[in-house]
């Protein structure tokens, strides 16, 4: 049978390869659109239109819209959900 | 009413329903405070009942399913959820009831699994 | 000529007729197939094995769930390889920007039979597969409520496929649909000077009309069986998240397809009587209306049960219950409320009114939030769990992040000024194939490779399930990704040529598609073999479930039925023991 994975690593990693995603959405978005508008992070912080004010545009709200559940994840397994943890 | 039906660990439970329940209410606030497409009868009417309708449809809904699902945990012995047949399954006592009695692990197969109150 | 035809045709159709007379009266015992009332609990069905007739027979005539799901499955996978062979021919077609394989209108009828057959004729079906196979086995009941609906709403899908698909079939003078799967008016109504006005367009929608009733009485069916044939301890306390899906996406498949019925009749009559509901000085967009008032819901049909199979998979490779179980139960239900009031977010580049537009945007905005729920209890199960990977899981995991993926995108497409950009782009390609092959056919995937050893009572190769699961996971991201990025550029949806500047993003995707092809051939292969001849299952837990009393329902049915089989020496189905 398989070997078992510790859960946290494997999520974290999920969480990261989902932002390294956004960020590469990010990159291709300002190499196939043309004369794009500059991205305002969280409706706020005006990015360069460049690729770097993409990438960081798209890694980052991605980054938050997960993270802040992910964050949830990590207290509610805590506090409420650790009662049943295995072994 | 609500509260004196469903105990707190079921009012717990229904909060992922009030979350949508309360974006509809707000929007619904908002288009009245604000009305920023101004108002016509027929179309306002429209608008609001579209979101009023799906409202009161999850309400209801959400209130009986949680109607049922307390009346079957109250009224017979609750197992794991699919799990009733095989022959290791035991009914779970109901969590408050297992902390209070100091988490039996094996506990027999008790004749009901009620602990609310 | 046409006389002496028509005499052998006549003959032909006597031969025929003698000939099911005979069948019928040799089948003996017909009349026994009665289902045993409930009451049982958990037992073996009322259909021993050794009542079947044999052979080709028993299939045509079985009225035992599980060979129904079975039967099922076969015409779902069928289904998924025709669908799947017919893109493949698109994405090679559009490997360069020009018309070089086939013509632009056959581009638009692959296209039409692509939508139509992987929703209607896969979709649908394959869940069907799961919930009549199974929900009978975790809820404890001796079979579907009404077991000969059962098999006539099978046995409607196979005449429902064949007119689907007449317009390819060499049938003189009847060419296939090249309406989309939304089949919009004016253009479905066969009106202007396109060749939509032919009867291959009517044979399509009659044969839509037949899945839509064959889903109906599944529904029917599912709903009674789950609130009236419940073994005795099961209750709604503790049923399982399966069976909630399935119980709730059939309330939805009963309020959304009679309606889709509805209008296809009303559109047959604007077609070939001369109403007026669409054309004629009726409303184009009022077809867009009823369509998507069973459409939306229809995304739902088929989200739901796949997020039940990930809800019942994934925390049995994570050593430990679902987490939150009641959570995940009640944002079903809501979904399946609030799944009726957002139709409109496919129509908001309609010029409809702001006001209802905005409704549509707000309830769109509140049914994320249950998906998003389950979500998050997903990954807490992972996160206190001890992961085995094995190839159903990684499939939930593919599932848990391409629903992620397909769902952020969508929340963007419910927001107003972002669709009246976006709409009717590759990007929403890319956003619905991130959920239904990305998600949908992923957890479908998990519960074949779970369940395997339950219905072929064989193991398929390890292996090969995971090289399969790779495949497609790098494969639906650059395909589905490429879609997304050729949506930003401006290429717009549903069209065989394109400009230059779109060739490189385009090629990427079919590179994808081929990846996924590749994954395809070794699946099927690796299924047919192993059901042929795989190593036969030693232990009725092949999954060690029991190690964290993770045991359900079906896997004990699964057991008793191996120790009856080897008390009595017999054999049991395909799955007897060496
Ligand atoms: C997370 C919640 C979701 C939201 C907010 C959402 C939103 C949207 C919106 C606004 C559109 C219309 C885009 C346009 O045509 O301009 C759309 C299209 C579509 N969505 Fe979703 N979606 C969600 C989840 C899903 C799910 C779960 C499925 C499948 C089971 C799905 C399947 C589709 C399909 C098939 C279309 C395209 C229909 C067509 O025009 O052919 N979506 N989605
Ligand atoms: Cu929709």
């Amino acid at each position: 049978m398989a070997r078992s994975h510790r859960g946290p690593r494997f999520v974290v990693f999920l969480y990261a390869g989902l932002v390294t995603f956004a960020g590469v959405i990010g990159l291709l978005f300002s190499v196939v659109v043309t004369d794009p508008q500059p991205p305002r992070l969280l409706f706020l912080v005006s990015l360069p239109p460049t690729a770097f004010g993409f990438v960081v545009y798209g890694a980052v709200s991605v980054g938050l819209v997960l993270g802040v559940p992910l964050a949830g994840v990590v207290y509610v397994s805590r506090h409420v959900d650790a009662v049943e943890a295995p072994e | 009413m609500a509260a004196r039906t469903f105990d707190r660990e079921t009012l717990l439970d229904l909060v992922v329903n009030a979350v949508p329940l309360f974006i509809m209410a707000f929007f619904v606030a908002a288009f009245v405070l604000f009305a920023p497409f101004g108002f016509d009868p027929l179309a306002s009417l429209l608008q609001f009942g579209l979101i009023v309708a799906p409202f009161v449809a999850l309400l209801v809904l959400t209130y009986f399913s949680a109607r049922a699902i307390t009346d079957a945990e109250r009224g017979g012995p609750v197992f794991l959820p699919g799990q009733t047949t095989p022959a290791e399954a035991r009914p779970v006592e109901h969590e408050a009831e297992a902390e209070e009695a100091g988490a039996a692990e094996e506990s027999e197969p008790a004749a009901s699994g009620d602990g609310d109150a | 000529m046409a006389i002496t035809g028509q005499i052998a045709l006549t003959v032909l159709m006597g031969l025929f007729l003698v000939g099911v007379a005979a069948w019928l009266a040799r089948v003996e015992n017909w009349r026994s197939y009665t289902p045993v009332g409930g009451g049982t609990t958990g037992g073996e069905t009322a259909y021993g094995s050794d009542e079947k007739p044999a052979g080709l027979i028993r299939w045509l005539t079985t009225v035992d769930h599980k060979d129904i799901g079975l039967l099922y499955g076969a015409f779902g996978i069928t289904a998924f390889v025709v669908g799947g062979l017919m893109v493949m021919v698109m994405r090679l077609e559009l490997f360069d920007p020009e018309m070089t394989l086939i013509s632009n209108t056959y581009y638009n009828s692959l296209l039409t039979s692509h939508g139509i057959t992987m929703l209607f004729l896969f979709g649908t079906p394959i869940i069907a597969a799961f919930a009549n196979y199974f929900v009978p086995l975790l809820i404890g009941a001796d079979d579907m409520a009404f077991p000969r609906i059962n098999a006539i709403a099978f046995w409607l899908l196979p005449p429902g496929a064949l007119l689907i698909w007449a317009g390819f079939l060499p049938i003189p003078e009847v060419i296939p649909a090249q309406t989309g799967w939304t089949m919009y008016t004016p253009l479905s109504a066969g009106v202007g000077s396109g060749n939509q006005a032919n009867a291959g367009v009517d044979l399509m929608l009659l044969g839509l009309h037949l899945t839509g009733v064959s889903a109906t009485m599944g529904a029917i069916n599912f709903v009674t069986t789950i609130f009236t044939e419940r073994g005795e301890n099961v209750s709604w306390a503790n049923l399982d998240i399966f069976s909630w899906t399935i119980l709730t996406q059939s309330g939805l498949i009963i309020f959304a397809f009679p309606l889709l019925g509805s209008a296809i009749v009303m559109l047959l009559l604007d077609r070939n009587f001369g109403t007026a509901f669409f054309i004629n000085g009726g409303s184009p967009i009022l077809w867009q209306h009823l369509f998507w008032f069973f459409g939306h819901p229809e995304v739902y049909i088929l989200v739901l049960p796949p997020m039940g199979l990930v809800s019942l998979i994934l925390p049995r490779f994570s050593g430990r219950r679902l987490f939150g179980f009641k959570f995940v139960v009640y944002s079903t239900l809501a979904i399946g409320v609030l799944s009726f009031g957002v139709w409109a977010h496919h129509m908001f580049a309609t010029g409809i009114d702001p006001r209802l537009r905005s409704s549509f945007m707000a309830v769109s905005l509140a049914i994320a939030i249950p998906s998003a729920v389950k979500t998050f209890n997903w990954i807490t199960t992972m996160w206190n769990g001890r992961l085995r990977l094995t190839t159903p899981m990684l499939f939930c995991i593919g599932f848990v992040q391409n629903f992620i993926i397909g769902g952020v995108t969508g929340v963007f497409l419910a927001s107003i000024p972002v669709d009246l950009i976006l709409h009717d782009t590759y990007y929403v390609v890319g956003h619905f194939h991130y959920i239904v092959m990305g998600a949908i056919t992923f957890a479908g995937m998990a519960g074949l490779y779970y369940w395997f050893p339950v219905f072929a009572g064989r193991m398929y190769q390890r292996r090969l399930g995971k090289i399969h699961f790779w495949l497609w996971l790098v494969g639906s991201n650059v395909t589905f990704l490429a879609m997304i990025l050729l949506g930003y550029g401006g290429m717009p949806r549903r069209y065989a040529t394109y400009l230059p500047q779109f060739a490189t993003l385009h090629q990427v995707a079919s590179l994808g598609a081929l990846v996924m092809f590749v994954g395809g051939l070794i699946w099927v292969y690796n299924f047919v073999v192993s059901w042929l001849e795989g190593p036969r299952v030693e232990d009725a837990d092949p999954w060690n479930l029991k190690d964290n009393g993770l045991r359900t329902n079906e896997w004990a049915w699964f057991e008793r039925k191996r120790e009856t089989a080897l008390a009595d020496g017999g054999e049991v189905d395909e799955a007897d023991t060496e």
